[in-house]
């Protein structure tokens, strides 16, 4: 019961922080790019809520526009990564032998990379950019859905209800699409909640490096990077950022936990 | 937490510590082209001349000096000048350090500025001549090149020099350690010593600062620390005028960019006023041109650029580019800002960006680290982009970034700007010797400069000292130099 709780929490604050970034500009109080340079550092008045940073920008309504940035990044390389992943997971999973080697060995080198290092490389030629970020996180992100949908696969295509197919002579793209995948969804699932909670983190990082966003779209990593030089005369720069980062994975985690657990109390 | 406090006791007794933000590259003065690194230098190595703290050349090694024509200088050196290693410093070592200097195979970055250097001759037992092929009045900035011993050879190890303070150790990357010279003619330092800590971070050389391990710091600091600093380590803040002026590079070779109502367009836009004031906090003033008040051939009545968003947009209207919507989103024409990852500098891109858009122009910032993006200046691969020349002392330095033979790689016209009248003068100005002639010519030059705007000025960085009461007798120099530390005591 608790643990159900704590996943209808969770989801609720996601469900509440994708709202907040379709809903940016109607919320937010001021434009997120508009300066007042006479108005900086200001910590909290009627008009700033979280006050303003040093181009005299409220805090409150970056803070929003930030979320869209973080999200849309996140679901983008979630998606790009998952897509990829599964494609190469059920290559090598359902086929097996040399392709499976082959494949799952690509996956090993590429594992063997701090991914947060290599992203930084990446972006760091490419340039800063969104589209980078994105690409960036995608290069090592889709082999950990690769490793799982092949694992799976393995297991499952030994099932009783999957060599009953085949004897009813069911083709393998028919096997993997209407067998095989359905029982992928949970895992998966499960899988890309905590993806989405890492490539929030891994952008915030990349944009802290200043080779996230370019200034100044607001983004929660680079509005720490613009505080930090500042944690002395006015830390109210990096608190909300950051606090929103923090807010966001947390709750993406108890999505994950909570999912987990509903997934093995019914394979059990 | 021991790891926090380390740093009070590698520091020996009655030596000063300057919290520096890059570490010195190469303390040779015949290489040296970092600013620390020549900051550095001087306190290691003198020179025939020196420039005090109003940019006048004073005599240091020199006893008494000359110029004999536009061609010939002579100097008469001081007796008994010794290196750190007991030698005497003998005008053999003056010859030898500019012909090493000149020897294209030790690739000094510093040969090109000799050019005109013909002949070194030995007049007498402590006097010498240098002939010049063709009168070159700015030649004699050359003069304050560090004087190293004969023999002296490229290496990793600075040569021993004959200032103030020797060299006491270097760990690469950390800190550089000089040492009082107990001989110097002039007199022995008060200090024992000097760190020169290098802490890349602001805010860590304040925190630093905060905890008693840094005494000294100049420049490169977030101008918001300062009042913090003020109140929160009792330290000693004080703003001095400067000379590195900044500036918006401008390619000439672009078809919006060389229309010069569009740069005059941008001259009215933007509101340096406000930028100082809010984003510097009052840590530079507003600049008409490259060089600054404190320059000799500074000329008085070059008009200043005054902030008017309405006669800019009437000026961009007249250059053929009508706002396509008023004041709605579409920008008369875009244009891309190139600029180093620095926090300030990024900030100060930012601003820039909205007073532009307000006249329609839609700027496009790139950030980029330092090496990408200098390499880009150079190879004139920018709309715009915006840097500081420091340490100006001659007004010959308008050749180097003006004039139309002056193109990378032969000089730092970067902007490829051509114009017939402004190379003319400033032919002129080199080799015109008389120095109230000179003022005219340069009086034309920034005339001209300040209309046409090659580039657009922004302001002069003022000198910011933070230090603790305890030191006392330092006197700030303009270009940033840390000479007056031979006679600062800590108490």
């Amino acid at each position: 019961m608790a643990s159900k709780t704590w996943l209808y929490a969770g989801a609720a604050i996601v469900s509440l922080l994708i709202l907040i970034a379709l809903l940016a500009p109607a919320i937010a109080p001021h434009p997120p790019l508009r300066q007042n340079l006479a108005n900086d550092l200001i910590a909290y008045s009627a008009d700033h809520w979280l006050g303003t940073d040093k181009l005299g920008r409220d805090i409150l309504s970056r803070t929003i526009y930030g979320a869209r940035i973080s999200l849309s990044v996140g679901f983008a390389t979630v998606a790009l990564s998952l897509a990829i992943g599964l494609a190469i997971g059920s290559l090598a999973g359902y086929l097996g032998g040399w392709v499976d080697l082959l494949l799952m060995r690509l996956v090993d080198i590429l594992l063997a990379f701090p991914g947060i290092l290599l992203a930084i490389a990446f972006t760091a030629v490419l340039g800063p950019g969104l589209d980078h970020v994105v690409l960036a996180l995608c290069l090592i992100g889709w082999t950990g859905y690769a490793r799982l949908v092949r694992g799976e696969i393995i297991a499952l295509r030994e099932r009783e209800f999957i060599h009953a197919a085949r004897a009813l002579g069911a083709n393998p793209k028919r096997v993997i699409a209407r067998h095989l995948l359905p029982n992928l969804i949970a895992p998966l699932l499960i899988q890309a909640t905590f993806g989405l909670a890492a490539a929030i983190i891994a952008e915030g990082s990349l944009s802290f490096l200043g080779l996230g966003v370019e200034p100044p779209t607001p983004s929660w990593g680079s509005m720490l990077n613009d505080g930090r030089q500042f944690l002395l005369v006015a830390p109210h720069l990096t608190t909300y950022p950051g606090l929103a980062i923090m807010i966001t994975v947390f709750a993406l985690n108890l999505v994950g936990d909570g999912l987990q657990e509903r997934f093995q109390a019914r394979s059990r | 937490m021991s790891g926090c406090r380390s740093n009070h006791d590698d520091r020996p007794a009655d030596y000063l510590v300057v919290g520096i933000e890059s570490h010195p590259i190469q303390l040779d003065p015949r290489y040296a082209t970092d600013a620390n690194s020549v900051r550095v230098g001087n306190l290691i190595y003198n020179s025939l001349l020196r420039a005090d703290d109003k940019l006048r050349l004073q005599p240091e090694l020199a006893e008494s000096w000359r110029m004999v024509d536009g061609r010939q200088y002579e100097f008469t050196l001081r007796p008994n000048v010794k290196f750190h290693d007991g030698r005497p410093l003998t005008v053999a070592d003056v010859k030898y350090t500019f012909e090493s200097i000149l020897d294209p195979t030790n690739q000094s970055p510093k040969r090109g500025q000799l050019k005109q250097l013909a002949a070194i001759e030995q007049t007498a037992s402590h006097q010498l001549r240098f002939h010049l092929s063709v009168a070159h009045a700015p030649f004699v900035e050359q003069f304050t090149m560090g004087i190293v011993p004969t023999g002296s050879l490229r290496g990793d190890t600075p040569p021993p020099g004959s200032g103030p303070f020797k060299l006491e150790s270097i760990e690469a990357g950390a800190k550089v350690t000089l040492k009082a010279n107990a001989d110097y003619w002039e007199n022995k330092p008060k200090l024992a010593g000097v760190v020169f800590k290098n802490v890349p971070d602001a805010m860590v050389r304040a925190l630093e600062f905060k905890k008693g391990a840094i005494d000294f710091m100049q420049n490169d600091l977030e101008p918001d620390m300062l009042p913090w600093l003020r109140s929160n380590t009792g330290a000693d803040v004080s703003v001095h005028q400067g000379t590195t002026y900044q500036y918006i590079g401008i390619n000439l070779t672009h078809p919006i960019l060389q229309k010069r109502q569009v740069r005059q367009a941008l001259a009215l836009a933007i509101d340096r006023d406000a930028i100082i004031k809010h984003l510097l906090k009052d840590s530079a003033a507003a600049a008409n041109g490259l060089l600054s008040p404190i320059s000799w051939a500074y000329d008085t009545t070059v008009p200043r650029w005054p902030h008017d968003p309405a006669q800019a947009k009437k000026l961009l209207d007249a250059a053929g580019y009508p706002d396509p919507d008023g004041d709605g989103p579409l920008p008369r024409f875009r244009l891309s800002y190139k600029t180093t990852n620095i926090d300030l500098r990024r900030r100060i891109a930012e601003a820039l960006k909205e007073q532009l858009q307000k006249v329609g122009i839609e700027l496009e910032i790139r950030s980029y680290e330092w090496a990408t993006f200098f390499s880009d200046v150079k190879k004139g691969n920018f709309h715009l982009y915006s840097l500081a020349w420091v340490t100006i002392m001659d007004p010959d330095i308008e050749y180097q970034i003006f004039h139309s033979a002056s193109m990378p790689p032969n000089g730092d016209n970067r902007g490829r700007y051509r114009n017939s009248e402004v190379d003319r003068l400033l032919e002129q100005g080199r080799v015109e010797s008389d120095q109230t002639a000179r003022k005219e010519i340069y009086r034309q030059v920034q005339q001209i400069l300040a209309d046409d705007l090659p580039c657009v000025p922004l302001w002069w960085w003022k000198n910011v000292v933070v230090k603790k009461p305890s030191v006392k007798g330092f006197l700030p120099y303009p270009d940033g130099d840390l000479i007056s530390l031979k006679n600062v005591t800590l108490r």
